[in-house]
């Protein structure tokens, strides 16, 4: 896995900050030939890639990519499943309706149409069904990893579904070969399951981790510890604290702990994009 | 380690399940829905005892607590039950659709000696808790105004069905984004509240509001602009902003950020002179499970807390709940109707 991986926060203005950033990065992207120029400069001046969630705006960018011999060596990190849309059918549809919406066929849907009829308590081929409609896209791409999103990985592990992200893993390695990887806002708790009951092989793990130990649960001693194991690919993000740190000593703090494999950043300028990476190349590669 | 039931799992109730099983001095031991398939598919999933019937689940689990999370229009008739059986209540908010209701939940849980709690969730978010200290500190001096706003996009386009759009089940902007608005300006303000002049106006829905505007009195001094509006289609995620004037400054505040404004520097509170702004970095936000922000944990540890005995009342009690029940109430009394706009 590369070290320096661009994300795609910026391209839907999340901002974790600041509504006006929002407003600002908005207006900025608001065609797909806005983000795909963006993209371009990146891959340009060698940032190879590009992490995203599986966000409908962004069918038109892949597209576009894929007719450039210059993205040849891109990769792409699909982050899934892209929470709003199948929240907002949950809410609409119900859960069970929902995934019914998303899964045709599958067999939860008879246990609503007919009452006591035999339904599925098994959620594992409806999560195979869900990585399938989100992979078609990408076919004849060089798919790097497949990530699981922090709102579902931290659902999974609340409600002690752990058998979940073995069986993730273990799909997205036979169907696609490649590692599957997981968002979380919860590093310390998640890793223990994934290297010490699960037994994966340095699982990829992305989550919060910044100098000032924002949002990394339950603390950043605890964090910073096990990630000195180096049991696991470790990527961080948020390493800028959403503006609350300035470049050199949030990647100098990302440098000290000697366990961080990679690190995702996203920035809506050129010139911002640039100067991160340069920063993040000098800093890391020595 | 208390036992806690779960009755509701919908939405709210399945991200509370998760983060009440990850939540210290508290254990789930048992859920209810009334949906067969998903009773079935959590029962073989997660490790829980699983119901169709709370009365069921309150007689056969001994629980300590439970947390409420079912549509608004049931929360009186479970909520009660439980009380009645000596079982703590977490219920989602708002407590009732009914002022005299809610104050007959608060009298019942006194009588029972049962401990409540309601899901405004806003108490517990870092940065209203530090604009919260900053008016306590006098920060701003005595306030005289505020203006207080939530927006989302929840209703789109036209609505003439479900639960949404009934307001004895517990729809329109007003009874669902409206108790968060108007719970936060009692937590800064208190609850005495006198409700000066409300609209309720219809833009998509057809039996009920989508946009609420009141002016509110609190302690009579302090004067309160509301402006909610749920069909919002700019805004991305719901969210509250609130500018509150004081004789010697001013905050502008949200769930991320603070604009505080000082007539004169308090060292004590590492605020200058002038223009201050803070972040949600700059508050303790460190919580033992996070799943969609440390408000929602916050909240639960709090609840937790209460059954342990750790805390005697919760900062979001059934009288909290109560007094907005009231707030809600006289809104859609005073309005006059809907103002048809569609």
């Amino acid at each position: 896995m590369d070290k320096i991986i661009f994300g795609d926060n910026q391209f839907f203005g999340v901002n974790h900050m600041s509504e006006q950033t929002s407003i600002r990065q908005s207006q900025k992207f608001r065609t797909s030939e806005d983000i795909y120029k963006i993209l371009e400069f990146v891959n340009d001046i060698g940032i190879k890639t590009f992490m995203f969630t599986t966000h409908d705006k962004l069918e038109p960018v892949f597209e576009k990519m894929r007719i450039n011999p210059k993205f040849k060596d891109f990769k792409l990190v699909p982050c899934m499943p892209y929470a709003h849309k199948y929240a907002n059918a949950m809410v609409e549809l119900g859960i069970f309706e929902a995934v019914a919406k998303f899964v045709p066929g599958s067999k939860i849907l008879s246990g609503l149409k007919g009452l006591g009829a035999a339904i599925s308590s098994d959620p594992i081929p409806v999560m195979k069904l869900l990585v399938d409609s989100e992979m078609k896209q990408f076919k004849g791409f060089n798919v790097e990893a497949i990530f699981l999103l922090n709102i579902v990985t931290d659902l999974l592990l609340g409600l002690g579904m752990h058998h979940m992200f073995y069986e993730f893993a273990k799909y997205a390695e036979a169907k696609y070969g490649v590692k599957a990887g997981f968002f979380t806002m919860n590093y310390h708790q998640l890793h223990e399951i994934l290297v010490n009951d699960l037994k994966l092989d340095k699982p990829m793990i992305c989550s919060n981790i910044n100098k000032i130990g924002f949002r990394m649960n339950p603390t950043r001693q605890t964090v910073e510890e096990t990630i000195g194991l180096h049991d696991s690919t470790n990527i961080a993000m948020s390493f800028l604290a959403s503006g609350a740190l300035k470049p050199e000593e949030a990647v100098a703090y990302i440098k000290s702990l000697k366990g961080i494999d990679a690190v995702l950043f996203g920035a809506s300028s050129p010139d911002h994009i640039k100067e991160t990476k340069d920063l993040l190349d000098v800093t890391l590669s020595t | 380690m208390k036992k806690i039931g779960l009755i509701g799992v919908g939405k709210m109730g399945l991200s509370h399940l998760a983060i009440a099983k990850m939540t210290p001095g508290i254990e789930v031991s048992a859920i209810c829905d009334v949906s067969t398939p998903l009773m079935y598919f959590l029962g073989k999933n997660i490790q829980v005892k699983t119901f169709k019937n709370y009365k069921k689940m309150i007689k056969n689990c001994s629980l300590d607590g439970v947390m409420i999370c079912v549509p608004n229009s049931m929360h009186f008739e479970i909520s009660k039950h439980c009380i009645e059986n000596g079982v703590h209540v977490f219920i989602e908010k708002p407590l009732t659709l009914s002022f005299k209701e809610s104050q007959v939940l608060c009298d019942f849980a006194t009588q029972y000696q049962v401990k409540g709690q309601v899901g405004y969730v806003n108490r517990f978010n870092p940065v209203f808790q530090r604009v919260k200290k900053m008016l306590s500190a006098g920060v701003i001096g005595k306030v005289t105004h505020y203006i207080n706003k939530m927006v989302g996009g929840v209703i789109l386009k036209k609505n003439s069905k479900g639960w949404r759009n009934d307001y004895s089940k517990g729809g329109g902007c007003l009874f669902d984004y409206g108790p968060h608005c108007f719970d936060l300006a009692c937590y800064f303000f208190g609850s005495d509240v006198q409700v000066d002049s409300t609209s309720l106006t219809s833009i998509f829905s057809t039996e009920v509001d989508d946009i609420v505007s009141a002016t509110l009195r609190h302690n009579e001094t302090i004067i309160g602009f509301n402006y909610i509006n749920w069909s919002d289609s700019s805004v991305r995620k719901a969210n509250n902003t609130i500018e509150i004037t004081g004789i010697k400054g001013k905050i502008i505040a949200n769930k991320q950020e603070i604009n505080v404004y000082c007539a004169d520097r308090i060292p004590e509170m590492n605020l200058k002179e002038g223009w201050n702004q803070l972040y949600v970095t700059d508050e303790n936000t460190n919580t033992p499970y996070y799943l969609r922000g440390e408000d929602f944990s916050n909240q639960l540890i709090e609840f937790s807390d209460l059954i342990n005995g750790k805390i005697e009342k919760s900062i979001s009690s059934l009288e909290d709940g109560s007094a907005t029940d009231r707030i809600l109430e006289d809104i859609l009394k005073m309005s006059g109707g809907l103002i048809q706009n569609g």
